[in-house]
């Protein structure tokens, strides 16, 4: 079972992941207004909850009728749609169209042509795609090498440095003094030079990667993770404590960019007014005017002025 | 326009009633029904008086089993649409609620929905009798 302020909370943790604050808000007040009327009729929180049905499932419908209004695409909507086939697949049912409308012999003729295309086609691609990575390994390679130059180069100055000061008592003062500046400005430069030749291998090994996962996703259709939905993989949605219905989880790919939050987590205004322990007075007439967002989350003995004039009301009824 | 509520949803209850135990679950073609005739009823509810939204969800779920929390997505939408406009009523002892009121548009768009249910459930008749026969 779930109280209101779960529920509440579950909501709005997958609605803000797709929603503008304000959609969202406004949402929140709808359903908060709900519970307060569901409230008047004399039912609890948790009969109320249950008969709006799990909230994960009402944020996607939300999620989906929003989006649908807007004309996005929605994962909901896409799941309706046929799956994509990959680019070798789609080769292959093309060569099966083909066959079928050519008869028994031709379509056996069409399908011998295309594998023997395939057969031909499979070295080249194979010889390719080995002189591609031949280069780039080549230019890594030369990059090593260029390193290990400058590795040279340091370790010359160096020397150099060090034979300088040995015979430092034989050498014209000037001399000394041209000699360590040049050694000190061949090691500058020889750290500078690796330095920059080890960013260059690494943007080299990492773009090839890029390439590489790239094509990968390409020939298979499948999406290719950003660098956001990365970090965000890992995170699915926790069922809320004390849900008793299991429901499916949101289902979204990764290219949609809806992946709900593992934990709900609610805004600090909204914690301050759900929140079910009373709040210190002076904060309740901050937040609790009739006509805020957020007063229909309250119940009429809650808003502040309310109750009294409701008192009042009730004695003048009485009197009369 | 009550006649039009009530039948749409005896109607759909019959029909979920048959394979469909409740308008929350089963498949696409459930759901597309669902979300089509829950659409047409609360645009009939809201054209005959204006609403708030427990009111408009009560209304439906009097007659068929419902999980409230469906309304009011397709009210919203329906609202984003132009369909309804709102404005809050403040309620003795309570917050202030939310009415909808249809706009020239959702009417518009009601009397359509209603031409094209009707011609559906027409044709959908006849090829049961023709079934049946």
């Amino acid at each position: 079972m779930m109280s209101k302020l779960e529920y509440l909370r579950v909501l709005e943790s997958i609605l803000k992941v797709r929603l503008t604050k304000k959609e969202v808000d406004e949402i929140m007040r709808d359903y908060a207004e709900y519970f307060v009327e569901g409230a008047r009729q004399g039912k609890s929180d948790y009969e109320i909850a249950y008969n709006l049905g799990d909230p994960r499932e009402v944020a996607n419908q939300i999620i989906a009728e929003m989006l649908g209004a807007r004309g996005e695409g929605y994962a909901g909507e896409a799941a309706t749609k046929p799956p994509k086939v990959p680019s070798w697949k789609r080769v292959g049912n093309a060569a099966e169209s083909a066959a079928s409308g050519m008869g028994k012999l031709g379509g056996c003729l069409v399908k011998f042509l295309m594998l023997a295309a395939g057969i031909c086609l499979l070295p080249v691609l194979i010889g390719g795609l080995l002189m591609l990575l031949t280069g780039v390994a080549a230019v890594i390679l030369g990059l090593f090498g260029w390193v290990a130059a400058m590795g040279g180069c340091i370790l010359a100055a160096i020397a150099m440095l060090v034979a300088t000061f040995v015979c430092i008592g034989s050498l014209p003062g000037v001399a000394v003094l041209t000699l360590t500046l040049i050694s000190v400005g061949i090691v500058a430069g020889g750290v500078l030079g690796i330095c920059l030749g080890l960013l260059v291998i690494q943007g080299i090994w990492k773009g090839t990667l890029w390439c590489c996962g790239r094509l990968y996703c390409w020939l298979t259709h499948k999406p290719y993770p950003a660098a956001g939905n990365k970090q965000k993989a890992g995170r699915t949605a926790a069922a809320p404590q004390g849900w008793d219905t299991p429901a499916q989880e949101p289902t979204a790919p990764p290219e949609d960019g809806y992946i709900p939050t593992q934990e709900p987590i609610i805004s600090p205004e909204w914690e301050e007014v759900v929140q079910e322990n009373p709040l210190p007075q002076e904060e309740r007439e901050d937040t609790a005017q009739p006509g805020d967002m957020w007063a229909p989350l309250l119940l009429p003995e809650e808003i502040p002025g309310e109750a009294a004039d409701e008192k009042e009301r009730k004695e003048e009824d009485g009197h009369a | 326009m009550d006649s039009i509520v009530y039948c749409t949803v005896v109607c759909y209850n019959e029909y979920a009633a048959k394979g469909m135990r409740k308008l929350d679950g089963g498949g696409k073609l459930n759901t597309q029904l669902r979300k089509g005739v829950i659409e047409m009823c609360i645009l009939a509810l809201i054209e005959r008086k204006d609403m708030y939204g427990y009111e408009i969800v009560q209304a439906i779920a009097r007659h068929t089993d419902i999980n409230e929390g469906t309304v009011y997505p397709i009210l919203r939408r329906l609202t984003v649409e132009n369909y309804f406009s709102t404005y809050l009523v403040e309620s003795r002892g309570g917050p202030a609620r939310k009415y909808y009121k249809i706009t020239p548009q959702g009417r518009e768009y009601l009397s359509r929905s209603i031409w094209e249910w009707r011609d559906m459930t027409r044709i959908v008749e006849n090829i049961l009798r023709g079934e049946q026969s």
